[in-house]
């Protein structure tokens, strides 16, 4: 279990990271969420031991972390950490080496990621040539080639095609299944709805949000609306407890603060007519996100 | 983590020595270095105008052709072009027409002069290039001085003493010091003084130059490719600098041996073609080289080599270091080759008072400057070797290196810790008193 018990972080005057702390179990999909600067890469960086926080512990398997246990973590850094001029061959016996690994392993299980990402055909490729989606999966083979107990992912799915990004999940879940700790960040919600199990909101190093993708769901109480038909949108609007009516093409939205207000916009619209769908939708993840962190700046 | 050490050593070594410009450049500074060496060799190969036989023919008028044969021929032995002398039966008018036939023949009339004794003319087709005039010009000076000390009535006994040096017999009062009498300072040979310096410290400077740029191309590189946050994930900052110290200071080492090995090549081949040159400039190096081999400089130089490998492994250890923090501070090479420039400095004032050294016997500056740190190991063995300080100097020069090695390493890996993962120039100072207080 990765352990993360209050940490704090500053530079200087500005605080990075405020007493955060939160756990992860072995086999278990966690997100690390925030907007540029919230404090994410400077936790990663404490949780691989690039940085001392200044208070604080963290902890993996109840060992503090230090060179003695780096071999058991991956990191994947969200800018490219490849030498270009290096072949692929070159720059993953280079990592696996860092990791204490022999060249004949190494080999043996970048062959296996090569066929597993569909690359077998750039192994002797200068990592130059690569596209900017296979010098990510070849930066992500760098990352597992250790076969790590932790994996931290900054942005592990920039620069990869849909079909990628799947074939990058997949094999992130497998290894999940297999006992290793994913932690990963994101800016695309989309994917941190399909992938982790758990995941916290960071916004200028404080804690927002912490909890399973349902609980936090679960506890969000803003509701959608979605309706098809003739409706009366004026008295939609006038309902109390009715935040925003939007009209698209095909559908009106009705954005409802609780729902009780759900009940009511019903009472409205079943005078209507030619009604075919009147469909209560939970906010997705990005909605979520932009509330919580606007409700920060707000404060 | 030992293993990762030498594993980062292995690849970057490998990494400099595999790569195709090592080779390349390796292949070309070999051909140029033989070229160099061989000089005289190639262009006497391809040969020219200079290898065409000069002839002087000489109408004396003043009974001094045996003088002027036997300076001329002497002369022109360090010259790559063959003259010869001859003495001409005909008169100027015949003389005239005979050089008209011929752009290689020269006429030499030799006449009296009341006021000057001696007054020449030389008839060519053509200017007169210094090959010719040079040896004609000091021969007839030479002639006209001895025959006007005959004039006065002075033997050439007593010509000969005039034109030799005043022995000057060097009284030393300090029993001490009178071992030493011989040595390169009483020979008062202020050139073999310089040159001595030079060769000394020409290799250290650019073994440094070099390694100061090679640690802070590495450092960058991996910086700039952020593959520096996966290498400190794994082997720690320290372990990491002294990764890239050993791997850098030994591929220096090696392209310097590299360079020696060449010099002889090129200097076995010169031996051994037999086709040599014995010009002024060659007899000039001559000279320099047997003077640097010079018994007295080699003895004193001997007595210092334990205290001159100390001297070169800390300072290169303390120049590799501050390469590596100010390269660990910067997040581009363009910024590195400017923070770099007070280190090229550094090195370059030890190079240049070590020369001057020769040049301002005893000068205080140079003498306090011979202990600084960073200087000092240029410095401090030059005035050894100059005898213008004792062997107790150059070891409290040695140990105030010593000393600010173990300072530079202390207080240099805290900012290289703190620099190593620093992407940003923005109050770089500051941070880096910072990480040097904590």
């Amino acid at each position: 279990m990765l352990k993360v018990d209050h940490i704090s972080k500053s530079y200087g005057s500005i605080k990075a990271i405020n007493d955060l702390s939160f756990e992860v179990s072995e086999g278990e999909i966690f997100g690390l969420l925030g907007v540029n600067g919230a404090g994410k890469t400077t936790t990663f960086r404490m949780i691989v031991g690039l940085l001392e926080p200044d208070d604080g512990t963290i902890t993996l398997n109840n060992k503090n972390i230090d060179y003695d246990i780096t071999d058991d973590i991956g990191f994947l850094t969200e800018e490219r950490s490849l030498f270009i001029k290096m072949s692929v061959l070159e720059q993953i016996l280079f990592y696996g080496n860092l990791k204490g690994l022999d060249n004949k392993e190494i080999e043996k299980r970048l062959d296996y990621w090569l066929d597993k990402l569909k690359i077998t055909e750039y192994k002797n490729e200068k990592i130059k040539n690569l596209s900017k989606g296979n010098q990510q999966k070849i930066q992500f083979i760098a990352a597992v080639i250790n076969e790590p107990k932790l994996l931290i992912l900054d942005e592990p799915f920039t620069g990869l095609d849909p079909f990628n990004v799947e074939i990058l999940m997949q094999s992130l879940r497998e290894m999940a299944k297999k006992g290793t700790i994913v932690i990963f960040s994101s800016h695309r919600m989309e994917h941190v709805e399909m992938f982790c199990d758990r995941l916290l909101i960071l916004v200028k190093g404080d804690k927002v949000l912490e909890g399973s993708l349902k609980e936090i769901k679960d506890n969000y109480l803003k509701k959608s609306i979605r309706i098809k038909g003739e409706v009366d949108v004026k008295g939609i609007k006038e309902i109390k407890g009715v935040e925003k009516v939007i009209k698209t093409s095909d559908d009106i939205i009705v954005k409802v603060s609780n729902m009780e207000v759900v009940s009511k916009v019903f009472n409205v619209i079943k005078n209507g007519k030619n009604i075919i769908k009147f469909e209560v939708e939970d906010p997705s993840l990005n909605e979520i996100f932009i509330s919580k962190v606007g409700d920060y700046f707000e404060e | 983590m030992k293993n990762k050490r030498n594993y980062i050593i292995k690849m970057s070594l490998r990494k400099k020595i595999k790569s195709k410009w090592f080779l390349g450049i390796n292949i070309f500074i070999f051909i140029i270095m033989l070229l160099t060496i061989n000089i005289n060799t190639i262009i006497n190969m391809f040969g020219g105008d200079y290898k065409e036989e000069k002839v002087i023919e000489v109408i004396d008028n003043i009974e001094v052709y045996d003088l002027i044969k036997q300076h001329i021929e002497e002369y022109s032995k360090y010259s790559a072009t063959p003259i010869k002398i001859e003495r001409y039966s005909n008169n100027e008018k015949e003389l005239n027409n005979y050089v008209k036939r011929n752009n290689n023949i020269y006429g030499l009339i030799i006449n009296y002069d009341y006021e000057n004794y001696i007054s020449a003319s030389v008839i060519s087709n053509d200017k007169v290039s210094n090959i010719i005039m040079n040896p004609i010009s000091n021969s007839l000076n030479r002639i006209r001085y001895d025959k006007a000390m005959e004039g006065l009535g002075l033997s050439s006994d007593i010509i000969d003493k005039l034109n030799a040096s005043v022995n000057i017999d060097n009284i030393i009062l300090v029993e001490k010091n009178n071992k030493d009498k011989n040595d390169i300072q009483n020979k008062n040979n202020n050139i073999v003084g310089v040159v001595a310096v030079i060769v000394f410290t020409m290799p250290f400077f650019f073994i440094i130059t070099t390694l100061v740029q090679m640690i802070g191309a590495e450092i960058n590189e991996e910086k700039s490719t952020k593959a520096m946050e996966v290498i400190i994930g794994n082997i720690s900052p320290k372990e990491h600098l002294i990764a890239k110290i050993i791997s850098c200071t030994s591929f220096t080492i090696l392209q310097i041996s590299l360079l020696v090995i060449y010099t002889l090549i090129g200097i076995t081949i010169r031996n051994n073609t037999g086709i040599q040159i014995d010009t002024e400039s060659n007899r000039m190096m001559n000279d320099i080289m047997k003077s640097m081999i010079d018994p007295s400089i080699v003895s004193s130089m001997v007595k210092i080599i334990p205290l001159l490998i100390i001297f070169l492994v800390f300072t290169l250890i303390t120049y590799a270091i501050l390469a590596g923090v100010l390269a660990s501070m910067t997040t581009n090479i363009d910024d590195f080759q400017q923070l770099q420039t007070p280190i090229m400095l550094t090195i370059s004032i030890g190079f240049y008072l070590s020369i001057l050294a020769s040049i301002f016997e005893g000068a205080k500056l140079i003498k306090f400057m011979s202990y600084l740190p960073l200087v000092s190991f240029m410095l401090s063995p030059s005035l050894y070797m100059l005898k213008q300080v004792s062997i107790i100097s150059v070891l409290v020069s040695a140990l105030l290196q010593i000393i600010f090695t173990f300072l530079v390493y202390k207080y240099g890996l805290k900012v290289y810790k703190v620099g190593i993962l620093n992407y940003s120039g923005d109050h770089l100072w500051k941070k880096i008193f910072r990480a040097i207080k904590s």
